[in-house]
């Protein structure tokens, strides 16, 4: 990831009502939190020495309360900040097909109704709408990543 | 003037001993070229076809086609009376995808879509799913569930166990279930099922259950396909394809009340019958990692329990796909 992504990143954060921000890409993660006040601490961190399967577990145990922490400042105060939630216990796919690119990207507008992802469990797929219009500011969840029911998979402000 | 292709070989089913371009020409109020070029798109398609010169077009076998009317006259009574909508379309970019689209605006609780031609059919992680002209079955099901998405796990092995009782109806036995939901004959893929979800994730939501079936498939086809695939009519019975729907639909109708009141227990015994990997060396795979072992069955929720050497792990999700083992493939 770039320093202008990065930095696109932070815009994003200051622009929301979030506290923290975490983005996945691959093997690398960044988060981005508003504490201690007045600065942004970034950290990246390459996750590339880690086994595959620790990979894919480890992030999202980071992942879920930065969101917890998230989501009562966004749903309560602002209409923005909207957390989309798991609604079954699956595979998560960012695109239709492997072909594909993502349904959608961080930083993209999305309308109420249009399709962020998908979740398959046992052959049966569930196209995750947004519920609200907006702008992806997180997307907590990779593609190919197992899902419990109620797990945070976007933010959108 | 247009031709429509359906009224097209309407009139070619009507001259079996063949008719000449000029009087399809006419009888279309069209071109004797505009004539050719729709001929050769159903050629294209797959239609048996045969063009000569001065003995015009012939159809060399008749193709069974699908019917609106036909199917809703061999439903039982009881399921013709609350599908509220069948529609069989020429071509269409999925069946699946036309219900998924009419739901929003639309309270019936089921309807059901076929479509002679998908050209956006669609498998597994978005594969291309084959339906050469009256050789195969595309069929979806609209319904709406109460409960939430999270209640219908195990549906599409419940459709499952819904076709292949229907098949078993129509005479054709030997018609397996390879988890999670590709029925097989002889080691062979015999056809596929494709659940997609939509609605209130939490509340009232609808399920499109989404079949395929090989009817009649050429091998030419067939070879093209990349896996190997079997047909209803080299299991040695060809159904006509109106009395194949009414029955996938009678049953799946059924299927569908039994699976809302009570989920998928009530499958699950009959799943066990018709379970084509049971015993069965399988390879799970999850990105890059592949594990193997025996299946030894599902659980009472529909989940994959599979033993090696370490113990038994059950298989849920679609990050894992399952083979059978090289070696031991029939």
């Amino acid at each position: 990831m770039d320093l202008r992504k990065i930095k696109k990143l932070i815009d994003l954060l200051e622009e929301s009502n979030l506290a923290e921000l975490e983005i996945k890409e691959g093997e690398e993660i960044v988060r981005l939190s508003r504490y201690p006040k007045g600065a942004a601490p970034v950290y990246a961190a390459p996750a590339a020495v880690m086994p595959q399967q620790v990979q894919a577990e480890a992030p999202r145990a980071v992942a879920a309360p930065a969101v917890a922490e998230a989501a009562p400042a966004a749903g309560k105060d602002v209409p923005e900040g909207h957390t989309v939630r798991s609604p079954m216990v699956g595979t998560f796919y960012a695109s239709p097909n492997p072909e594909a690119p993502a349904f959608v990207k961080v930083g993209q507008a999305v309308k109420a109704g249009d399709t962020l992802g998908i979740i398959e469990a046992m052959k049966m797929f569930n196209q995750i709408e947004a519920e609200v219009s907006g702008t992806v500011l997180a997307i907590l969840v990779q593609s190919g990543q197992p899902l419990e029911y109620d797990e945070p998979m976007f933010v959108i402000g | 003037m247009s031709v429509h292709p359906r009224a097209l070989l309407g009139q070619l089913a009507a001259h079996p001993e063949g008719i000449a371009g000029s009087m399809l020409a006419s009888h279309f109020g069209v071109s004797r070229a505009a004539i050719w070029k729709h001929v050769e798109q159903l050629r294209a398609f797959g239609a048996p076809i045969d063009a000569r010169a001065g003995r015009g077009y012939r159809l060399l076998a008749p193709l069974d086609l699908l019917d609106a009317s036909a199917i809703r006259a061999a439903l039982p009574q009881r399921v013709a009376a609350r599908l509220d909508d069948l529609d069989v379309h020429w071509q269409i970019d999925s069946t699946n995808s036309a219900l998924l689209a009419a739901a929003a605006g639309t309270r019936a609780p089921l309807a059901a879509c076929l479509a002679e031609l998908q050209s956006g059919g669609r498998g597994r992680h978005g594969r291309i799913w084959h339906t050469p002209l009256g050789g195969g079955l595309a069929l979806s099901l609209r319904r709406r569930f109460d409960a939430g998405m999270a209640a219908l796990g195990g549906l599409s092995l419940a459709t499952g166990v819904a076709v292949v009782e229907a098949l078993i109806d129509l005479g054709i036995a030997g018609v397996g279930l390879k988890w999670p939901n590709d029925l097989v004959a002889d080691g062979r893929k015999l056809g596929g099922i494709l659940i997609e979800l939509g609605g209130d994730a939490l509340g009232p939501c609808h399920a499109v259950v989404g079949i395929g079936l090989n009817v009649r498939i050429a091998r030419h086809v067939a070879d093209a396909i990349g896996q190997p695939v079997v047909d209803l009519a080299s299991l040695g019975v060809a159904p006509a394809r109106n009395a194949l729907a009414a029955a996938v639909l009678a049953r799946l109708v059924d299927a569908l009340d039994t699976f809302q009141a009570s989920g998928f227990a009530a499958f699950a015994e009959r799943f066990a019958r018709l379970d084509a990997l049971r015993g069965r060396r399988v390879l799970v795979t999850r990105g890059t990692l592949v594990r193997e072992g025996d299946a030894v069955g599902i659980d009472e929720r529909g989940i994959l329990r599979v033993r090696d050497g370490e113990g038994e792990f059950l298989v849920d999700s679609g990050e894992v796909s399952v083979r059978l083992a090289p070696g031991r493939a029939s």
